[in-house]
């Protein structure tokens, strides 16, 4: 069941041009329960699989290397481990990992160092759930 | 949205609003925000991400504009009146939280904007 019904209405008064080809395994890494929420909410509907969450950084490192998802989308401030250290630490392991950042920073500087480190692209909170569902597709289409 | 939706987010966005209110508490002036900044910025932070996502515009563009005071006062130190008006805007962000309306919001909003022009919001 939806539980961001806005989400699903937001998105099928737009013409969904993005959706996938092919289901997609995405991983989602966040300490809010809320944006997690939101986030699987957005991933079924772009009929994607929902394969594993994280609320912390360290978590997120375990779980990615337990479930290999074709996609992880990692907050940036998160608890234990941030954004940055995770995605050093799962490249080092993965260098194919395709990794999103979520963030509610406009910290530019940031944002470029993440990209170094590996993520490919990010997605800025509060979310336009359109823009999610174009991201993930586009990041998916990406050859690592 | 669902009400199990709007019960997590809620929960935790007045997670975040008390944590603030609790550091508030023990600063007294503008040193100690400057001292307590970066805690005070984290909180701030998620709760501009979280509050626009229930529909809490007006907490999430508060939120939004002290988060980058205090990313100012994080770079350049000391801000003047920052203590007061950092008060200020968490009791509002919590009235409006709590359904009492948007108009102080409108006014602190412009305050903000007024206060600190050179910060961008």
């Amino acid at each position: 069941m939806c539980q961001t019904d806005t989400i699903r209405l937001s998105l099928n008064r737009k013409k969904i041009n993005h959706l996938a080809k092919d289901m997609a395994r995405i991983m989602v890494a966040d300490d809010s329960d809320t944006v997690r929420m939101v986030l699987k909410d957005v991933i079924e509907i772009g009929h994607h699989e929902l394969v594993a969450e994280a609320s912390n950084g360290v978590e997120a490192v375990e779980k990615f290397n337990a479930t290999k998802p074709d996609l992880l989308l990692l907050d940036l401030a998160m608890p234990k481990k941030d954004g940055l250290d995770t995605i050093k630490e799962i490249i080092a392991n993965n260098p194919n990992a395709k990794i999103v950042m979520i963030t509610a920073s406009d910290n530019l500087k940031t944002m470029q160092e993440c990209l170094k480190e590996g993520a490919l692209s990010y997605i800025l909170k509060p979310f336009d759930f359109d823009q999610v569902l174009k991201i993930i597709v586009r990041t998916l289409d990406r050859n690592s | 949205m669902s009400d199990n939706f709007l019960r997590i987010a809620r929960k935790e966005i007045q997670e975040e609003l008390d944590a603030l209110d609790q550091i508030l508490t023990r600063c007294g002036n503008d040193m100690d925000i400057s001292d307590n900044a970066q805690s005070i910025e984290k909180h701030l932070h998620k709760i501009k991400g979280l509050a626009p996502m229930m529909g809490q515009n007006d907490v999430g563009e508060i939120a939004k504009m002290t988060d980058a005071i205090l990313k100012y006062v994080i770079v350049n130190g000391v801000l003047k009146g920052i203590c007061q008006i950092l008060v200020e805007s968490n009791l509002v962000m919590k009235e409006v939280f709590s359904g009492a309306g948007t108009k102080n919001a409108i006014e602190l909003k412009n305050k903000l904007r007024q206060t600190y022009p050179n910060v961008p919001d």
